[in-house]
């Protein structure tokens, strides 16, 4: 019996298409029945048959029959639902086609509950349509291909919101009607990812907030069923993206504690937030520090208000090391997540990056981006099969990916993270990353490459023998991806700038040819840094140097960056002017007869006054203030020609001499060390005879003597030269 | 390896140890729990049944659901591949079932499948094993190439698996071949085990019992003492549980 029995189950599923179909298409609800449930058992798990019976027309068959108003059966409605989900498991083009036949508008009918029932009887009697539907729709909704909006149309929402409410409230009462307990947490949690795919836009979470989505939301993740404390998680974790509103809400909604399958940790400090901690479903850690990221800028402004500094410890004592210890697992879903949600919550304080640090976070890090990345070493010789791009290999090369955004974030700050990093071997893995065919793969590791590259010391050594800099250089400044350019740019930017040798070798393999490109580019990123690079290129550079770098610039091009829409573009550039004038008189003479001796002093007097009047408080007024500065401290030290040029605008001795007591004291400084550097006398070059006077008269003497008690020692100190040699000026004039 | 030497050996006695164990307060409620957890996962239906009666703890699942599951699993490792499915599949009133339960498992067998793709995979490895192991050649190869080489095309990670259940029908003598392990009952109790998982964790059961981790727990407690070369009153027998004390 059992032979002849899988021969009929053979026979079944090889049974003639077309005879399938037409039956489908027929009026017989027998025979309709019969063929739906051929077609169920074929589809079912099988993605090659999904796909051949799509291309059938089936889908738009099965969408008819769902109508009520084809006077078609409710069992035969129900198959219809069930198949059309199993459908949706299928591949994109698959949900596409159910979508363009109108299924979600007909699945959202069939949640409807008859208004003459109460809603709890009514979920009762029309359990099976209710699971079949809301699972297709959420196979649907999870694909990203649907329009969310049919959800917000008629009186669905609040079909959806009663059956929430409704199975929820079931779950929660200890219930004697265990067998309807499964049914009801299965559509329970399937309506809560519903709702989880369908809150993007702020209208739409408070909406959902308005609607009272919270209360059974949190009654669910207390409920202690793993799947619908997920859902509730992920659900949570739409309704509070970047909504501080809702976040508050949601924390201070408390609910009842401790079930069987889940510890739930509960910590208050007049905020409370839930912690979910399973120690047989990992996963589930993902979506509790998911849910209290969310919640970190609410926390994380507290905190920096220094009002309740105990919640920030909480973090760290709890989280960090759940996350790393989640690190540890074997579990690819895990070892994709848990990185990318440590990146988030240390990349904007060095307080975390030092407890990541301390909590073992990198070599940890450091040992899962080798083991996904070992694999590009292997030959194939000795694979079977073709080469994959499914599911497996798109989660390696996301682990990778957050694996090296976790490293950048943690390396942002602190020299002891960047240290352990490159001692536990990351750089090969990292320079590899930056060949990868994957261009997210690619930015994660300059990111990366870029935060390590932050520290001078390991620099020299480690980063230039790792060979980082031909990649850097050759394949991502050319990269497809402005976005990688900008990052690519951005590592480089760091590593040219002390050492001579590495500019001349940045310069000859086409570094400095790629940054004068990109300064025209139209990625604002990519631009910003590469003028950036081309000042740091310009650091301490010897003359030979800066010329080169002008000859392809250009000087013309360099004045209307200096004169370009963005702050941050135009501090940057001066600050290269600020390089280019920092060393010789020839190197000065260079940039006054390039740019103009008048057209540039015109730019710096107006950064100096501009200053003054735009007060909006921020650093804004600063920005350009101080590279214009130092590059007057820079001109005054040359030769008699440029002091006297300087002296001889009233205008801009005057803002000078104001800024002597601006509110930031390395601009107080710039002041003290242009006043020592105009005053200062070599053997070429003489003070300027009307130099004391001009000085007098704009008040430097008194200035300077308030100065010599200025809270920064710094300060003090340049006051006290400036001082001594303006006194030694004053005797000068007087013999 | 301890270098350090310890001249004398810490000794707990019998009283101090019974004294810490009365200390910790254990909630009743909790105990019934650990063990409800164990007799429905590894499911002893009746068991279940009358613990339930007994400690007036429900169990977090239908109690049919846990025969269906039994059953299915019990199929597998028959080697009725597809009688458990078929099982399943079939939404007949007619039949001698519960029905509220059958429709649950029906729902749930559907979602299991169409978001696992590795037990689907490896319920159709079984069915593809059985059929060569009764020596239905014919049929096993329409088979195989009606339903697993799509599975190969679909997801090459089991392109390997694939190509060694293949190899089987490459040998006169089944048993000769070096992929012969896929005959025996521990290639049937290896499906078997993930489909059975597969269903409880879509019940939002834990598919491990934590009685067996706690008892892995315990001994691995009593090794670490052990290795400190503290003497302790020590479980031998885990049937009983006696405290047994070594004289020193």
């Amino acid at each position: 019996p059992t032979v002849s029995r899988s021969l009929n189950t053979l026979a079944m599923t090889l049974a003639k298409f077309e005879d399938v179909i037409q039956q489908l298409q027929g009026n017989d609800p027998v025979q309709v029945y019969r063929a739906l449930k051929i077609v169920k058992n074929s589809i079912i798990g099988n993605r090659t048959k999904k796909a051949q019976y799509a291309n059938s027309g089936i889908i738009q068959r099965l969408v008819q029959l769902l109508s009520p108003s084809n006077g078609v059966s409710e069992d035969l409605r129900m198959q219809a639902a069930t198949i059309l989900g199993s459908f949706a498991h299928g591949n994109d083009e698959i949900v596409s086609q159910i979508i363009a036949a109108g299924a979600i508008p007909q699945l959202l009918n069939a949640l409807a509950l008859p208004s003459d029932t109460p809603p709890a009887i009514a979920v009762q009697q029309n359990i099976k349509m209710l699971e079949a539907a809301s699972r297709a729709l959420k196979a649907i909704y999870s694909s990203g291909k649907a329009y969310k909006k049919d959800i917000y149309t008629s009186n669905r929402l609040d079909n959806i919101m009663t059956i929430l409410k409704v199975t929820t409230a079931a779950i929660s009462e200890e219930a004697n009607q265990v067998s309807q307990t499964a049914s009801f947490v299965m559509i329970a949690e399937l309506t809560t990812s519903i709702i989880a795919r369908c809150c993007t836009t702020h209208e739409e979470q408070t909406f959902l907030s308005q609607c009272g989505v919270i209360e059974p939301l949190v009654a669910l993740l207390h409920s202690g069923y793993t799947k619908a404390q997920e859902a509730a998680l992920d659900a949570f974790s739409s309704l509070c993206r970047e909504n501080i509103d809702i976040s508050r809400a949601s924390l201070n909604a408390r609910g009842k504690t401790v079930c069987y399958n889940t510890d739930i940790i509960h910590y208050s400090f007049g905020i409370s937030y839930l912690l979910v901690r399973s120690s047989f479903r990992p996963d589930d850690f993902d979506y509790y520090v998911r849910f209290s990221t969310r919640q970190e800028p609410d926390l994380t402004n507290i905190y920096r208000a220094d009002v309740f500094p105990e919640p920030f410890s909480d973090i760290v004592l709890v989280v960090l090391p759940t996350l790393i210890k989640l690190l540890k697992e074997d579990n690819t879903l895990v070892q994709e997540k848990a990185p990318l949600i440590m990146a988030d919550l240390v990349k904007d304080s060095e307080t975390m990056q030092k407890a990541a640090y301390e909590a073992d976070a990198i070599p940890n890090l450091a040992t899962i981006l080798a083991s996904v990345s070992k694999e590009d070493d292997e030959t194939n010789e000795h694979r079977i099969g073709v080469q994959g791009s499914g599911g497996l290999v798109a989660s390696k090369e996301k682990v990778k990916e957050n694996c090296l955004i976790a490293l950048a974030a943690v390396c942002l700050l602190r020299e002891e993270c960047r240290t352990q990093a490159i001692n536990s071997k990351i750089l090969p893995y990292a320079v590899g990353a930056m060949s990868s065919h994957n261009p997210a793969i690619r930015l994660a590791a300059c990111q990366c490459i870029k935060s390590l590259s932050r520290s001078v010391r390991h620099l020299r050594t480690h980063l230039v023998d790792a060979g980082v800099i031909s990649p850097l250089l050759k394949q991502l400044l050319n990269d497809g991806s402005p976005v990688v350019q900008a990052a690519a740019c951005g590592s480089l930017c760091n590593m040219i700038l002390d050492f001579s040798p590495m500019k001349k070798t940045v310069i000859e393999q086409g570094g400095l040819a790629s940054f004068v490109k990109f300064t025209r580019s139209d990625t604002a990123a990519l631009k910003l840094n590469s003028v950036w690079s081309l000042k740091n290129l310009l650091y301490s550079a010897d003359s030979e140097i800066k010329r080169t770098v002008m000859q392809q610039l250009g000087y013309d091009y360099l004045i209307e960056l200096l004169n370009d829409s963005s702050l941050e573009v135009q501090e940057q550039a001066l600050d290269l002017v600020r390089n280019l004038s920092c060393g010789t008189k020839e190197d000065i003479d260079d940039v006054f007869n390039g740019i103009g001796e008048n057209q540039l002093l015109d730019i710096l007097e107006r950064r100096l006054t501009n200053s003054m009047m735009i007060d909006d408080g921020g650093d804004n007024a600063s920005l350009t203030l101080e590279p214009a500065l130092y590059t007057l401290v820079n001109i005054a030290v040359g030769s008699s020609q440029h002091k006297a040029a300087l002296l001889r605008r009233p205008d801009l001795m005057q803002s000078i001499v104001r800024h002597m007591s601006h509110e930031k004291a390395s601009i107080r400084s710039s002041t003290a060390w242009c006043i020592i550097n105009l005053t200062w006398s070599d053997n070429e070059d003489k003070v300027l005879p009307e130099c004391f006077g001009i000085l007098k008269d704009l008040g430097v003497e008194d200035k300077l003597k308030v100065m010599e008690s200025d809270p920064e020692r710094d300060v003090r100190d340049r006051a006290r030269t400036a001082l001594s040699q303006l006194t030694s000026l004053s005797d000068m004039q007087e013999v | 390896m301890s270098t350090t030497t310890t001249p004398s050996k810490k000794t707990i006695s019998k009283e101090e140890w019974e004294k810490k164990l009365a200390d910790v307060k254990i909630n009743k409620q909790d105990l019934n729990k650990l063990v409800m957890n164990y007799l429905v996962v590894e499911g002893y239906k009746d068991a279940a049944e009358q613990f339930s009666i007994e400690s007036g703890l429900a169990p977090m699942v239908d109690i049919a659901s846990i025969q269906d599951r039994m059953d299915i699993r019990r199929a597998v490792q028959a080697g009725n591949v597809d009688a458990a499915i078929e099982r399943v599949n079939d939404l007949n009133p007619d039949e001698n079932h519960n029905l509220p339960a059958q429709a649950n498992l029906l729902y749930l067998y559907f979602q299991i499948l169409d978001t696992n793709p590795q037990l689907f995979f490896h319920l159709q490895q079984q069915r593809l094993i059985e059929l060569i192991r009764r020596g239905e050649f014919a049929e096993a190869l329409d088979f195989a190439s009606e339903e697993m080489a799509p599975r190969g095309e679909e997801n090459p990670e089991f392109l390997e698996e694939l190509e060694r259940t293949m190899a089987l029908m490459a040998f006169e003598d089944t048993r000769q071949s070096p992929v012969s392990d896929l005959l025996h009952p521990a290639q049937r109790q290896k499906t078997a085990s993930e489909l059975n998982a597969a269903i409880l964790t879509s019940q939002s059961q834990e598919k491990d019992p934590k009685l067996p981790s706690l008892l892995r727990m315990l001994v691995w407690s009593q090794n670490q003492l052990d290795e400190q070369r503290i003497n302790y009153p020590r479980i031998d027998n885990f049937g009983t549980a006696d405290l047994v004390t070594r004289d020193q």
